[in-house]
């Protein structure tokens, strides 16, 4: 590993998930077993072998048998704060942020870490930057960020945001950790964008992203995260990679990888082999369905029905169950 | 090369003023070219190509609610607005001859075109 943010050693008490096996070029029934996750927008889904099966709103005793793994490793994901904005769409998210760290502190279990998928700010001014830290700091996380587009606008296009998160990063800010036995990679693809609109990691984020994963075995469930999708969500909106099949490529020989997105404010979902895709709801406000309206802007709701569009997602990952395991909670 | 400044003897100066000014204040083809605005509106900049002289003034206004920017391709880099939230405006004035691509820096399935070519 090139390059190692936060290097988070397992714990005696918690148990690492990686089971140590030697690399191998196919996917056994162990490994393709390893693809079972949960997923859900207020409900629960477990994928096998790529196929959905519901299996309850939350609050079902499937669900809380879901949330109660003893020993499990648990973390969150919150994505797209937008601290600044103040449209009709939703005029505090500063509100609404300190609603969604509130449904993390009441989680059954408390996390281990925080993900935090861009767009902490709206217009990345430093004292958007410094709420964001204030509040979120609160929370007495350890949280891990990628930026958002909306983060890197400053003068010096991504500047500001080196100099507060940047340490021990690479590049523009990409990094790799490990917790418990799971590999956590952090992208940036919101800078470089061409013409077309697509995000781009770019060959210099590829390339250190190969040499990251070399020392990382097979059986190792890996979670990789970066604001937009890596998978093509909407062309036309620009939410997809456009270099992201390389990335993907680089991840194929690993029995589980859960890659976490922000970007699109609503919570979607793809599993493709033994990769399983997902985007986030926002703290701040929603965005269209893709391809539902003439452009991708902020999405306004009967004021009674923000809360029900906004949310957090809690992960965990078991012995028992090696694929990672979702659950998104709306913030009411 | 060197220039050289001779001044007219000074009545005949005088004479001459009131028409100097005149010419300076009503000839139009000593002023510099005319900003030329930018509409961003429903994620799109209207229009989405410009033909305009060099020296022109062109003015980006967003009137989306939703913050937009400008950003230069290639060799158009050094173009680069602010963040522009709703209702904000940037101007700039284009004095190189040459073919710029740009683009949104938030949302680059957002393109514009503008050449800038002297007068044929």
């Amino acid at each position: 590993m090139s390059s190692s943010r936060s290097d988070r050693s397992a714990s005696p008490a918690a148990p690492s998930i990686a089971s140590g096996q030697p690399p191998s070029a196919g996917l056994t029934r162990r490994q393709a077993l390893g693809c079972l996750f949960w997923a859900g927008t207020g409900a629960l889904w477990a994928m096998h072998g790529g196929v959905p099966r519901w299996l309850g709103a939350i609050g079902d005793a499937n669900a809380a048998e879901a949330k109660t793994d003893a020993g499990a490793f648990r973390f969150v994901q919150i994505s797209d704060s937008h601290i600044g904005f103040n449209k009709a769409a939703n005029p505090d998210p500063l509100l609404t942020l300190n609603l969604a760290l509130d449904k993390v502190r009441a989680l059954p279990e408390r996390p281990a870490l925080m993900l935090h998928t861009g767009d902490v700010t709206h217009l990345s001014k430093p004292a958007e930057f410094d709420t964001a830290a204030q509040l979120i700091g609160g929370l007495g996380l350890p949280t891990f960020y990628v930026p958002g587009e909306h983060d890197v606008i400053d003068e010096g296009a991504g500047r500001a945001w080196l100099d507060r998160y940047g340490k021990d990063t690479q590049g523009a800010g990409w990094y790799s950790f490990d917790d418990h036995g799971v590999h956590f990679v952090g992208l940036v693809n919101v800078l470089d964008f061409k013409p077309g609109g697509l995000g781009r990691l770019g060959a210099a984020q590829l390339a250190w992203l190969a040499d990251d994963l070399k020392a990382v075995g097979d059986s190792t469930p890996v979670v990789v995260f970066a604001h937009i999708p890596l998978w093509t969500v909407y062309a036309d909106w620009g939410w997809g990679t456009d270099d992201a099949a390389q990335a993907l490529a680089l991840l194929k020989r690993f029995g589980s990888v859960t890659v976490l997105n922000g970007h699109i404010h609503q919570t979607l979902q793809k599993v493709e082999g033994n990769v399983s895709f997902h985007t986030a709801y926002s703290t701040a406000y929603p965005q269209p369905a893709p391809g539902t309206a003439a452009s991708p802007g902020p999405l306004v709701v009967p004021a009674e029905q923000l809360r029900h569009v906004l949310g957090v997602r809690s992960l965990q990952l078991t012995r028992t169950a090696p694929g990672a395991q979702l659950t998104d909670y709306p913030l009411a | 090369m060197s220039f050289a400044c001779t001044l007219p003897p000074r009545p005949l100066l005088a004479a001459a003023l009131p028409v100097l000014l005149a010419l300076l204040v009503l000839s139009p083809a000593r002023a510099a070219p005319a900003a030329v605005t930018v509409t961003i509106h429903g994620y799109a900049f209207e229009p989405r190509t410009l033909v305009v002289a060099p020296g022109t003034r062109i003015l980006w206004k967003n009137a989306d609610d939703v913050p937009h920017n400008v950003v230069g391709l290639g060799s158009a880099a050094a173009l680069r607005s602010p963040a522009l939230d709703q209702d904000d405006s940037w101007e700039t004035q284009l004095d190189a001859p040459g073919e710029i691509d740009y683009v949104c820096g938030l949302h680059p399935h957002m393109q514009g075109h503008i050449s800038v070519r002297a007068a044929q």
